[in-house]
């Protein structure tokens, strides 16, 4: 199966055609998984929001979440995040 | 819409709660951490339990009740933070409370006392918001960040002070103390003890007594006392925040301290949603975000069932 991620310019100067296809592939199938999920987060975070209370999202640091540089950071972004009472606005998250 | 920084604008005390193991300890850090450095207010951090490789870049090592700071060279405030150490505030409330020095060591040194403050009904709870007072009473501090400690039911600590109360006036404490008050009450409540004797032992009984008539001396300390902690908790000045990542349990728990706390009418000033993807990956795929490299976008059309 030829993945549309290979046509990515991302990849485009990484090994022969046959490397290319098979990181594709696996990236789609990676993607598949983590939206599958984001979609489910997505629908919960909807759900939470017809409780009628403001929500603040934040995104998972990468274990960055440990010196005292790091916690002003996420300090800020638990602060200064516009919160949404609807999903649909959640583009205003930083990631 | 608003930002949390602007509905807890007004807050001297903020109060990260939820369930277990989901950031609340990490964002009352976090929280304490911007407001100190971009408001000028003396902030504190009370935190309970936090993970190693925070308290150590908290500058939190093995320091029992004290307060230590933060050093935050270009900060407009300034930073505090003191961990919760259930032993010494017991003691010191013990202290606080006793109507005597004598008393205070006798308590302090009775080996019930010694064994029950770690097992004392709730005491982790209580003493949690009791210590919240204790340093909101310094008036040491513009803003106090909590963090909550991990209950099995997260409601624990909110009940914590009034079910204090209720214990100081409760006839179980009445009846606990007979023995050692001697009169009507002894006897009233002596198949009580006989029994109790047998099972347990008499030294464990007259420890146990002791004990609880030492602790009836501070009865009206005490209960006075768990209904201020209980007041603080409902001033329009102390916000709470629920943290909860998106995952179905820890959601639902959340849910349902949401409701209590709007029961209770506390000031619930917002969900604080942790750990979540980036909704951009709730597109479908990949193909409505703009961000995407050309080359992906527009690839992925059939990637669009079960699309929100
Ligand atoms: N936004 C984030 N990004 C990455 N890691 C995070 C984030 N928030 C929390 N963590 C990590 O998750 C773990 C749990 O966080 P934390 O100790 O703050 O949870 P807690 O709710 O206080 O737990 P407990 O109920 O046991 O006290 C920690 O290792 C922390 O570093
Ligand atoms: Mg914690």
């Amino acid at each position: 199966m030829s993945g549309p991620l290979e046509e990515s310019p991302a990849l485009q100067n990484i090994g022969d055609a046959a490397t290319r296809e098979r990181i594709s592939s696996i990236l789609e199938v990676n993607l598949e998984a983590w939206s599958t999920v984001a979609r489910r987060e997505r629908r919960a975070l909807d759900q939470l929001a017809t409780g009628g209370v403001p929500i603040t999202t934040v995104a998972s640091r990468d274990g960055l979440v440990n010196d005292v540089a790091d916690l002003v950071i996420l300090g800020q972004l638990i602060m200064d995040t516009p919160s949404v009472l609807k999903s649909n606005d959640v583009s205003a998250t930083p990631s | 819409m608003s930002s949390l920084r602007e509905r807890a604008q007004d807050a001297r005390i903020i109060i990260t709660c939820g369930p277990g193991g989901i950031g609340k300890t990490t964002s009352a850090a976090a929280i304490g951490l911007s407001l100190a450095t971009t408001t000028a207010q003396r902030v504190l951090v009370l935190t309970v339990d936090p993970a190693r490789r925070l308290a150590t870049a908290l500058n939190l090592e093995g320091i029992g009740n004290e307060i230590s700071s933060v050093d935050l060279p270009d900060a407009l405030g300034t930073l505090s933070v003191a961990m919760l150490d259930t032993k010494a505030s017991w003691d010191a409330l013990i202290r606080r409370h006793a109507d005597s020095e004598a008393n205070a060591e006798a308590i302090l040194s009775n080996t019930l006392y010694r064994n029950i403050t770690e097992r004392f009904i709730q005491s982790h709870d209580y003493i949690a918001m009791e210590r919240l007072y204790e340093l909101v009473e310094t008036g040491e501090f513009d803003v106090i960040v909590v963090d909550t400690p991990p209950t099995r039911n997260a409601l624990d600590f909110l009940d914590a002070p009034s079910r204090m109360a209720d214990f100081f006036s409760s006839r179980l404490l009445r009846w606990l103390i007979a023995p050692a008050r001697g009169g009507v009450a002894a006897l009233a409540a002596k198949p009580f003890t006989m029994v109790a004797d047998r099972i347990l032992g008499g030294a464990f009984i007259g420890d146990m007594s002791e004990f609880f008539m030492l602790l009836a001396t501070m009865y009206e300390g005490f209960v006075e006392r768990a209904r201020a902690v209980e007041a603080l908790l409902t001033l329009p000045t102390t916000c709470f925040v629920v943290v909860s990542t998106l995952e179905a349990t820890p959601l639902t728990e959340a849910q349902f301290f949401c409701e209590e706390l709007t029961k209770r009418h506390l000031q619930l000033v917002g969900w604080l949603v942790n750990r979540v993807l980036p909704l951009s990956l709730a597109a479908s795929s990949f193909e409505l975000d703009e961000r995407a490299p050309r080359g992906i976008t527009g690839t992925a059309k059939h990637r669009r069932r079960g699309d929100a």
